[in-house]
């Protein structure tokens, strides 16, 4: 077994599987064409050196492919060994394997057996799931909100989305591999939601929600309706009549996705829900903690807004109330900075770190509805994975590089001088 | 009646209480929800005096109450629980115009006339004035729309503390069709001419405008009596009015503003009219008492004028009202005394000239009535609801206080 850093300041070791492979130069980067015996393209090796020898910019791999297409990934078999594997179900195994094929997870352990020829990389840091968020304020604000009419059950804001963006670069550089792109909440209906990942185009659910705001947001005075008693009279209105996209919603085939602020506005979606049978997650309630009895029996799942450095005690005490308490809960993403820093936010609050990587990963799945496809790192689902330098819930901790279905789409840039 | 809920979430306790261990926070959080799920609701609470409101004046007297309901009442008995002791006791207030609600939020300006619109869709559970209230007293609200629109929608009866829904509080749905006259609901519109275009340009911009869109809303209720192709939403409210099914309220405070509704309910012959805020009404003696319009009175203040339509409020309005022999209340709506609202009010009265009994009824069972729950709540009655009001002296007295207050059996502000 041959050890050899890549270069002086590189996380990455290589720990090949066999003597042979340690002659490659750029093993151990790239999943792109690589594998024991057989390495990929000399094109291949000359994209994956250049990264490898850090490059001065760290943009996201993309492909020209449509959304659709199969993920960039090799198709053979890739193993990654890491520090600690976060599992994103609140578990984390130390020193285990996680196994790719195809860019998917064929299996994860700590004494795996890979089939024999499968590279093995041994990486040094935690290797945790990418951040999946369920709700984002990515998209430009006129996008999202259109007002023309306060109802729009027939829009979808997939239309929106744009994969070129520096706003999804950046949540990818910082570790958020799946976000759910939602309409403003001025629309009392603002159409279906879309969750995408942040490389690679792809869209991996084009209608997870209906997006209704029962927010002071939506009670606009210049127009229909002025009121919460206008709006909820023509919102039942509408499900009972059960047309289009209330009649999916109505069947339990399309869950809502509701900006709810205050507590007030908790109730009146609690109570709408219990009326129609209806669930899905809730925006915003930032102070959902005090209302967790209520929120617990109805069963939708709390969608916090990250907390600012502003943020009151009364709200952060309340969201660790809800944390603490059992019940799902996810995040949206506001910034890069803000995630982690709520994170630890709550963690000075007693707050399990266990608890917020579930809501950070396969939390935020299952409220995105992509629960199936992302957000654990168990077999069958993607290979969206994050190489964080420590915890990834300690600040000091940093994204070293990020994987989406199994493919190296990022990986930070060597900062000279500096201690990684 | 118990909503479903409760009999879910006991069940679920034990299981999420394992849970809470986790963190203080939560733990506090547990407690909390566990002693609002089982409050205790059986109490025996003594007094120098009991009154009633039904007329009747129990010297030392103690009253019974088991699982939130009054049990016995009677001079002699069991002695009081643990120092329940005070000097007097009387029914729950009940405030027909507290004004607790969402500001415009609360009412829906896309059209002037929405009889059908709840706000019940559009309170707040946890406003600090319903716990304002409640600990002043007032044990059970008529929250309505504000007054921007000319017919606003349904109010409805609340207890003011409980359970953090406004579902599960509530003792009337659709009570009352809520409106107003006078320069509220037209204040915010303006012509379209030579102003930027906006959605308040338009009707009604005066007094007159107001009255024409109520005599066309019950006009338009006429004519779809005849013609089901002329219903539109909100016609069964009107209907529910013109037959004697929902009372109507409305806020009139001027004497013109007064003889506007009274007109309006003669010539629809609307059997159930409340005149909220009507200081003014006393001026209109002989037309208050032929039309049978029952007055809710506005909180007294200290310029005399009351109100966005500055009617004259006098001390003995009250007194003449009584003497007149009309129906009247008092309400707290947006009192000087921001922390007893509707219970300085019988206090003012009685300056001005008012019995004590009188003053008690318009705090009690006169709301009640009006709102017909008084089956429910109102008086001090073995069988009624145990909203009860525990005095430091004799109610109303400037140097009485509420000391404690029983909310449906619960000891909710304890005098001890």
């Amino acid at each position: 077994m041959i050890e050899r850093l890549l270069t002086a300041t590189a996380l990455f070791a290589v720990l090949a599987a066999t003597p042979t492979s340690a002659a490659t130069p750029t093993v151990g980067l790239a999943l792109r064409g690589e594998s024991n015996g057989a390495a990929g393209s000399d094109a291949a090796r000359t994209e994956t050196a250049r990264v490898e020898t850090g490059s001065e910019r760290p943009v996201a791999v993309e492909t020209e492919a449509p959304p659709t297409a199969p993920p960039t990934a090799a198709r053979e078999l890739v193993a990654l060994r890491a520090d600690v594997v976060h599992l994103g179900d609140g578990r984390s195994v130390e020193g285990a394997t996680v196994l790719l094929e195809n860019g998917r997870v064929r299996a994860v352990g700590k004494d795996l057996a890979v089939p024999e020829g499968t590279p093995v990389q041994v990486l040094k840091g935690h290797l945790a799931p990418g951040f999946v968020l369920a709700n984002s304020y990515l998209l430009p604000g006129n996008e999202r909100f259109d007002s023309t009419r306060a109802f729009l059950p027939d829009a979808s804001i997939v239309h929106a989305f744009r994969a070129d963006t520096e706003g999804l670069s950046k949540a990818l550089r910082a570790g958020v591999t799946t976000v759910l792109l939602s309409p403003a909440e001025n629309n009392v209906v603002g159409g279906r939601t879309a969750v995408v990942k942040t490389a690679g185009k792809r869209v991996l659910s084009p209608g997870a929600h209906l997006s209704v705001s029962l927010s002071t947001a939506a009670v606009d005075d210049r127009r229909y309706p002025t009121s919460f008693s206008g709006l909820i009279a023509e919102l039942r209105q509408q499900l009972v009549a059960g047309e289009g996209a209330y009649g999916e919603v109505k069947g339990g085939k399309l869950p809502l996705l509701v900006y709810a602020r205050d507590r007030h506005q908790v109730v009146r979606a609690v109570e709408l829900g219990r009326e129609f049978g209806i669930r899905g997650v809730l925006v915003g309630a930032s102070l959902a903690g005090e209302q967790l009895a209520l929120l617990k029996e109805s069963g939708w799942t709390v969608v916090f807004d990250t907390p600012g450095a502003g943020a009151s005690e009364r709200m952060l005490d309340a969201m660790a109330a809800y944390a603490a308490g059992g019940a799902p809960f996810a995040f949206s993403y506001s910034s890069a900075d803000d995630l982690r820093f709520a994170a630890a936010q709550l963690l000075r609050r007693g707050v399990s770190p266990d608890v917020l990587m579930r809501a950070l990963t396969s939390g935020g799945a299952n409220a995105a509805g992509v629960g199936a496809n992302v957000g654990r790192l168990e077999r069958g689902l993607d290979g969206d994975m994050v190489l964080w330098s420590g915890h990834p819930l300690e600040l000091t901790s940093s994204p070293r590089a990020v994987y989406v279905d199994g493919a190296l789409v990022h990986r930070a840039p060597q900062i000279p001088g500096a201690a990684h | 009646m118990k909503h479903p809920m409760h009999a879910i979430s006991r069940l679920l306790l034990p299981a999420s209480a394992a849970l809470f261990a986790l963190a203080p926070a939560a733990l506090a959080q547990a407690e909390g929800a566990k002693k609002s799920e089982e409050p205790k609701r059986s109490w025996t609470v003594r007094a120098d005096r009991i009154y009633t409101a039904t007329g009747q004046v129990i010297e030392n007297g103690f009253v019974a109450v088991v699982d939130g309901r009054i049990t016995a009442i009677g001079p002699a008995g069991p002695g009081a629980e643990d120092g329940l002791r005070v000097a007097a006791i009387t029914p729950g207030l009940i405030d027909l115009s507290p004004a607790i609600d969402l500001g415009t939020n609360s009412v829906e300006q896309s059209d002037e006339v929405t009889p059908n619109v709840r706000v019940a869709d559009a309170l707040d559970p946890f406003a600090l004035a319903f716990e304002r209230a409640l600990r002043s007293g007032v044990t059970t609200v008529l929250c309505s729309p504000p007054d921007d629109n000319v017919v606003g929608g349904l109010s409805v009866v609340l207890q003011t503390g409980g359970a953090a829904t406004i579902a599960e509080r509530t003792l009337k749905a659709d009570a009352v069709l809520r409106g107003a006259f006078g320069s509220q609901p037209s204040r915010r519109n303006s012509p379209a001419f030579l102003r930027p275009r906006d959605f308040f340009n338009r009707r009604p911009t005066t007094r007159m405008g107001v009255e024409w869109e109520w005599r066309k809303a019950f006009y338009d209720a006429v004519v779809a009596r005849q013609d089901k192709d002329a219903a539109f939403p909100g016609v069964e409210q009107l209907h529910a009015v013109m037959d004697g099914k929902l009372p109507l309220m409305v806020h009139a405070n001027a004497t013109q503003d007064v003889r506007t509704a009274i007109y309006l309910k003669e010539e629809f012959n609307l059997p159930r009219m409340i005149l909220d805020q009507s200081s003014e009404a006393w001026k209109e003696p002989e037309m208050l008492v032929r039309s049978g319009a029952a007055v809710v009175l506005p909180p007294f203040a200290w310029t005399g004028r009351v109100g966005a339509d500055g009617g004259f409020h006098a001390w003995n309005t009250a007194a003449t009202l009584d003497e007149l022999g009309v129906t009247f209340a008092f309400s707290g709506r947006d009192g000087l005394d921001v922390d007893d609202r509707l219970a300085m009010q019988p206090g003012y009265a009685i300056r001005g000239g008012l019995s004590f009994e009188s003053a008690l009824r318009a705090v009690t069972v006169t709301p009640a009535q009006l709102l017909g729950v008084d089956d429910v709540v109102g008086t001090i009655e073995v069988g009624k609801r145990a909203d009860l009001v525990l005095w430091s002296g004799k109610p109303f007295d400037f140097t009485s206080s509420v000391v404690g207050v029983l909310l449906n059996g619960e000891l909710v502000v304890d005098p001890r």
